[in-house]
C-alpha cells in the first residue's frame, strides 16, 4: 500500500492538540454544588487529576480527524488486477525553450519535473518507465526501466533546451512505444503547449499535465546590420525589433554594444503584444554587435542577440591583364572609391605579392596561383561556349544569351544580389570545375549544366573562376549593376580570408569544414566543450543560444547562435488544467491511481462527523 | 428519581405562584405556628388568655381594689350579693418574620430554583398571614448578615411590594444561619412566629444555633428545608467530574460511580433527617419542600401536612 500524498501525516500533530483540547476542556467541567459537605463522604480518586481518561465522545472525534488525514494522505493498493509488472508509463518531458519560462520562484520545466516525479512516485510498485523528451530532436532518454531512482535521477537531469522544438514527433514515438497489446501503457505527457493545440491523433488517450501560464516577456525579435559591401563599421547601421509578447504594457531598455562597449542605449514602452524597431548607426567599432534588453521577465533567453558588423580596409588588387576594356573599367571603379586600391597593373603578374589582398585575372591562368586570394575571369584555358543544334553544328549567328538559371543564395557573395535580375550574358568560358570548387551561379547551354562562377578555398586561399568575359561589357550601365555588384561582392569575399563571426539560429546544424587529421572541439555557451564526430565534414548543433568557438588546427572561429522563434516567445498560456484519458479534469498535479481510497475515507469521516454531532447534542 | 419537571416548567410555575391569581386560592388557610404572644394589641385572639376590656367576654374573676370598676359585674353582685369582674378574651397580633436564605446554595443546582421557591413560598405566606391581619416582616439572610425589605407590611396588597423585592435579590456567598439571625434578632424586638426558609446546608451545630436564638427570643419556630431535583438525584455525563462548592470555591475531584451517587443520597438523606429530628424535639415544625413538584402541593400538602398552615 501506499500513499499519494504521505505529507498530510503531518496533520497528525492536530492529534495533540484533540488531547490537549479535551484535558483542557475536562479540568474546565465543573460540577457545581451547593455545598461540598455533602460530597466529603466520596472520597477522591487516588490518580493524578490530569490523566488522560478519553471518553467515548473524545474517540469518536479522534475517528473524525483520523479519516480525514487518511483521506487527504489517500492511500492505494498497487494493481488492482494484482499483476505489477504490467504497467508500463511513458513519460513526455518537453524541452523547448519556452519550458525556461520562470513561473513565480520556479520554472516551468520545474513544474514539470515535479509533476513526472509525482507519477513515478504514486504509479504500483514494478510499473515501468520510458522518458521520451521533446526538443528539435525527439529522443528517447531512458528505456523502460522499473528503477524509479534511474528514472528519477533522469528526470533531475533533464534541461530545457534553447530551441523551438514540435511536440507531435514525441508524441509519436511515445504512441509507437505504448502500443504493446500485452501490456497496459499510460503515456503522460508534461509540457507547457495546452492540450487543444496539439491534432487530435497525437493525443488522443494521454494524460496531459500543462504548466505555466505566464505572458511576462519582452524579447529581441531581429537584428539586422546594414553594411554595404567594401564599407566600414562606420557607414554600417543596425536595425533591432523588438516585441512585447505579454498582455500588458511594458517597459524596457534596449542597449547596444561592440567590442564590449555599451555605446548606444534606449528606453521605451510597448503596448501589449507589439512589435518596435529602433535604429541604431554610427557603430564605433566592428565585431559582433550584441543588443541586449536590460529587463526581467519570465524568459530571459531572448533578450539578446547577435549580428556582426564586417571590419572594414581598402581592398588592394594586383590586376593582371592586357588592355582590355574591362580593365580600364576596372581601373575607373578603383579610382572612385577608396574601397579599393589597384597596386598592381601589368600584363604579367609581379614576382611579389606581399601588400596585395586579391589577385585578379582577366584571360590569364598563371602557371601557379599566387599565395594571395585570386579570381580569374575567363580564363584563357576554358573554350568558349557556342550554342550548336542537336547534330552538334552551330545553331544560330546570332550573339547567345546565357540566363542565370540556378544560384546558391547562401553563399556570401551573393549577399544583397538578387539572382534573377541578371542581364543574360553573351560569352561563357566553358571550364572544368577544380575540386576546390563550388558553383555559386549556374547556367545551361546544350543540355548541359555549365557554372558561371565556382568559389571556393585551396590552400588556405578563396580562390573565384568567373566564367563570363566581362570584356566589352559596360558594368557601370544599370543593365550591368547586379553584374558589378557581383564582382564586388567577389572582392570583398576573397579579400576577407574568413567571414568573421558566423551568425546562425538556436535550433540549426552548421556543418563545419574538413576537419583534417584532429576532430575540432567546440566550446559551447556556457563553456562546455563539445566534440565533434570524426569525418570529413563534421556537423556542430546549435542547442544553445550564445557564442560557440570551434577550435581548428588552423586557428579559432566563432559562431553566434541567436534564439529567435516567436512561438516559442509566446509563452502566455491559459491556466494549466490536468487532463485525464477518461475526459475528466482534475485539479490536482498528481496522478490519482484509479485505486485510490481518499474519497472513500473522506466519506467515512463526513460519517463519524455527524455521528459525533448527535453523540455530543445527546451528552449537552 | 428522575426530575418531575424540567428546569423551564419549575421557573413558570414557581413564578406563578407568587401571582394574585394562586394567591387568592389560599384565602382560606391560616398560619398554623404557635399563637401570637406579643404586647401588642391585635386581632387575633389569644387562647387562654384574657385581658380587661375586649369585645369577646371569657369568664369572671373576683374582685381586687384597684380593678376598674367599669368592668364590674354589677348583674352578678344583684343576683349574688358577689363582687366579681368581666375578663374579655385577649386579643393580640401575630406577626409573621420570614426568614429567607439567600446564600449562593440556594442558587445551586440552578435547575432546582430553590431560590425562586423561597420567594414564592415567602409571598404565600405572607399573603396567608396578612389575610388574617397579622403583619409579615421579610429578613433577607446572606453573607452580609441580614437585610430586611419592609418594616412590617400590614395589608395583602403589599405582597406585590414583597415579591417585586425578592425578586431583586440574587444568592450569593456563603450560609451562616446563626450571624444571619442573630443579626435579624438584633435589629426587631417584636416576637412572633419565625418560618425560615433555607437549603439548611451547614454544620448542624449552626442552623441549631440560629434555631435555638430565635426560640429563646420568644418567637415560635418553624422550618422550611428547600430541596429540588437536582440536589437529590446529580447527574453528570462524565464519569470524573469536578465538583465546585459554589460557596467556598473549593473544588473536588470525584469519579460519579453508582456507588458515590448512592453514598451521598445517603449523606443528603443523613442530613435531612438529622435536622428533621432536631427541630421535632424542640418542637419546631418541619418540612421539606420539593421544588420539583408545583407550588400547590407544597402548600396546600406540605405544609399542611407539617402543621405549619391549617
Amino acid at each position: 500500500m501506499g500513499f499519494i500524498n504521505p505529507a498530510a501525516f503531518l496533520l497528525s500533530v492536530f492529534v495533540v492538540g484533540l488531547v490537549l483540547l479535551y484535558l483542557w476542556e475536562r479540568n474546565q467541567q465543573r460540577f457545581d454544588v451547593p455545598s461540598l459537605m455533602l460530597w466529603e463522604a466520596i472520597p477522591e480518586p487516588v490518580v493524578r487529576r490530569n490523566r488522560f481518561q478519553p471518553d467515548p465522545l473524545f474517540w469518536l472525534q479522534l475517528a473524525v480527524l483520523s479519516a480525514l488525514i487518511l483521506g487527504l494522505a489517500d492511500p492505494y493498493f498497487a494493481g488492482s488486477d494484482g499483476n505489477n509488472s504490467s504497467r508500463r508509463a511513458i513519460l513526455v518531458v518537453d524541452l523547448s525553450a519556452s519550458m525556461q519560462a520562470a513561473e513565480g520562484t520556479t520554472t516551468r520545466l520545474e513544474l514539470a519535473r515535479r509533476a513526472a516525479a509525482s507519477v513515478v512516485e504514486s504509479s504500483a510498485v514494478g510499473t515501468e518507465f520510458m522518458i521520451v523528451v521533446a526538443s528539435e530532436t525527439p529522443r528517447t532518454t531512458a528505456e523502460f526501466t522499473s528503477d524509479t531512482r534511474d528514472i528519477l535521477h533522469r528526470l533531475d537531469r533533464l534541461a530545457a533546451l534553447d530551441t523551438a522544438a514540435r511536440l507531435e514527433p514525441a508524441l509519436a514515438i511515445a504512441r509507437r512505444a505504448a502500443n504493446d497489446p500485452e501490456r497496459a501503457t499510460e503515456v503522460h505527457v508534461f509540457t507547457d503547449v495546452p492540450r487543444e493545440t496539439i491534432d487530435e491523433r497525437w493525443r488522443r488517450g494521454m494524460y496531459w499535465w500543462p504548466v505555466g501560464a505566464s505572458d511576462d516577456n519582452l524579447a529581441i525579435a531581429s537584428v539586422e546590420v546594414s553594411q554595404g559591401v567594401l564599407q566600414g563599421h562606420r557607414d554600417a547601421t543596425a536595425l533591432v525589433g523588438v516585441r512585447n509578447f505579454s498582455r500588458s504594457e511594458k517597459h524596457g531598455a534596449l542597449a547596444i554594444q561592440t567590442a564590449g562597449h555599451v555605446f548606444a542605449r534606449k528606453l521605451f514602452t510597448l503596448q501589449r503584444e507589439t512589435t518596435a524597431y529602433f535604429h541604431f548607426d554610427h557603430i564605433p567599432a566592428s565585431g559582433v554587435l550584441v543588443a541586449t534588453l536590460a529587463n526581467h521577465d519570465a524568459l530571459p533567453l531572448d533578450n539578446r542577440s547577435f549580428a556582426w558588423v564586417r571590419p572594414s580596409h581598402p581592398v588592394r588588387l594586383a590586376l593582371i591583364a592586357a588592355p582590355s576594356s574591362f580593365a580600364d573599367q576596372l581601373r575607373r571603379i578603383a579610382a572612385t572609391t577608396d574601397a579599393i586600391e589597384i597596386r598592381a597593373d601589368s600584363p604579367t603578374p609581379p614576382e611579389q605579392w606581399s601588400g596585395i589582398d586579391v589577385a585578379v585575372f582577366h584571360r590569364e591562368v598563371p602557371a601557379v596561383l599566387p599565395d594571395v586570394p585570386s579570381l580569374l575571369i575567363a580564363p584563357a584555358s576554358g573554350r568558349p561556349v557556342r550554342l550548336v543544334n542537336d547534330e552538334g553544328v552551330n545553331r544560330s549567328t546570332t550573339t547567345p544569351q546565357f540566363e542565370v538559371l540556378d544560384w546558391n543564395d547562401s553563399h556570401p557573395t551573393l549577399r544583397g544580389i538578387d539572382p534573377r535580375l541578371f542581364q543574360p550574358f553573351t560569352n561563357i568560358i566553358e571550364v572544368t570545375p577544380p575540386p576546390w570548387s563550388e558553383a555559386v551561379l549556374r547556367t545551361q547551354a546544350n543540355g548541359r549544366d555549365l557554372p558561371i562562377l565556382l568559389a571556393g578555398e585551396v590552400d588556405k586561399r578563396r580562390r573565384a573562376i568567373l566564367t563570363v568575359d566581362l570584356e566589352n561589357m559596360n558594368l557601370l550601365s544599370t543593365d550591368r549593376e547586379t553584374t558589378l555588384l557581383l564582382l564586388l561582392n567577389l572582392l570583398d569575399w576573397l579579400s576577407r580570408g574568413s567571414e568573421g563571426v558566423r551568425i546562425a539560429e538556436t535550433g540549426s546544424s552548421i556543418q563545419l569544414a574538413a576537419a583534417g587529421q584532429r576532430v575540432p572541439t567546440v566550446t559551447a555557451p556556457g563553456g562546455r566543450i563539445v566534440e565533434l564526430s570524426r569525418g570529413e565534414s563534421p556537423v556542430l548543433q546549435l542547442d544553445l543560444a550564445g557564442l560557440y568557438e570551434v577550435h581548428r588546427e588552423s586557428g579559432t572561429t566563432t559562431i553566434a547562435a541567436n534564439f529567435n522563434s516567436p512561438r516559442e516567445s509566446d509563452i502566455g498560456r491559459p491556466p494549466p488544467r490536468p487532463y485525464r484519458p477518461d475526459g475528466e479534469v482534475s485539479r490536482g498535479e498528481h496522478n490519482t491511481p484509479a485505486n485510490g481510497l481518499g474519497a472513500w475515507l473522506y466519506m467515512v469521516g463526513a460519517t463519524l462527523l455527524i455521528l459525533e454531532w448527535f453523540a455530543a447534542g445527546r451528552v449537552a | 428519581m428522575p426530575p418531575d419537571t424540567s428546569t423551564a416548567e419549575r421557573l413558570d410555575t414557581w413564578s406563578e405562584a407568587g401571582q394574585p391569581a394562586f394567591l387568592r386560592s389560599l384565602d382560606r388557610l391560616r398560619i398554623n405556628v404557635g399563637g401570637g404572644t406579643t404586647l401588642h394589641p391585635g386581632n387575633n385572639p389569644v387562647a387562654m388568655a384574657t385581658q380587661d376590656s375586649g369585645l369577646e367576654f371569657a369568664k369572671h374573676r373576683p374582685y381586687t381594689p384597684g380593678d376598674d370598676l367599669r368592668h364590674i359585674d354589677w348583674n352578678a353582685l344583684a343576683r349574688h350579693d358577689t363582687k366579681l369582674v368581666k375578663t374579655f378574651r385577649a386579643e393580640r397580633e401575630a406577626p409573621l418574620h420570614l426568614l429567607i436564605d439567600n446564600s449562593g446554595s440556594m442558587a445551586s443546582p440552578a435547575g432546582d430554583c430553590k431560590q425562586l421557591a423561597a420567594a414564592a413560598l415567602a409571598a404565600c405566606l405572607a399573603y396567608i398571614s396578612l389575610r388574617n391581619r397579622d403583619p409579615v416582616r421579610v429578613g433577607i439572610l446572606d453573607h452580609n448578615g441580614a437585610r430586611h425589605i419592609a418594616p412590617l407590611l400590614r395589608h395583602p396588597q403589599r405582597v406585590p411590594l414583597l415579591v417585586q423585592g425578592l425578586a431583586s435579590t440574587r444568592a450569593s456567598g456563603p450560609t451562616d444561619l446563626e450571624s444571619g439571625v442573630a443579626a435579624y434578632l438584633r435589629i426587631t424586638r417584636l416576637p412572633g412566629v419565625a418560618i425560615v426558609l433555607s437549603d439548611f446546608l451547614v454544620p448542624p451545630a449552626n442552623y441549631q444555633h440560629a434555631l435555638h436564638a430565635l426560640l429563646a427570643s420568644g418567637y415560635q419556630v418553624a422550618a422550611l428545608r428547600l430541596l429540588g431535583p437536582g440536589e437529590q438525584n446529580p447527574h453528570a455525563h462524565t464519569r470524573r467530574i469536578r465538583v465546585f462548592d459554589v460557596e467556598s470555591r473549593r473544588d473536588r475531584m470525584i469519579d460519579f460511580t453508582p456507588e458515590h451517587r448512592a453514598r451521598y443520597r445517603k449523606t443528603l438523606d443523613e442530613h435531612t433527617s438529622g435536622l428533621h429530628s432536631w427541630c421535632k424535639t424542640n418542637g419546631i415544625p418541619f418540612c421539606v419542600i420539593d421544588t420539583g413538584q408545583p407550588p400547590s402541593a407544597a402548600v396546600t400538602r406540605a405544609l399542611t401536612g407539617a402543621g405549619v398552615l391549617r
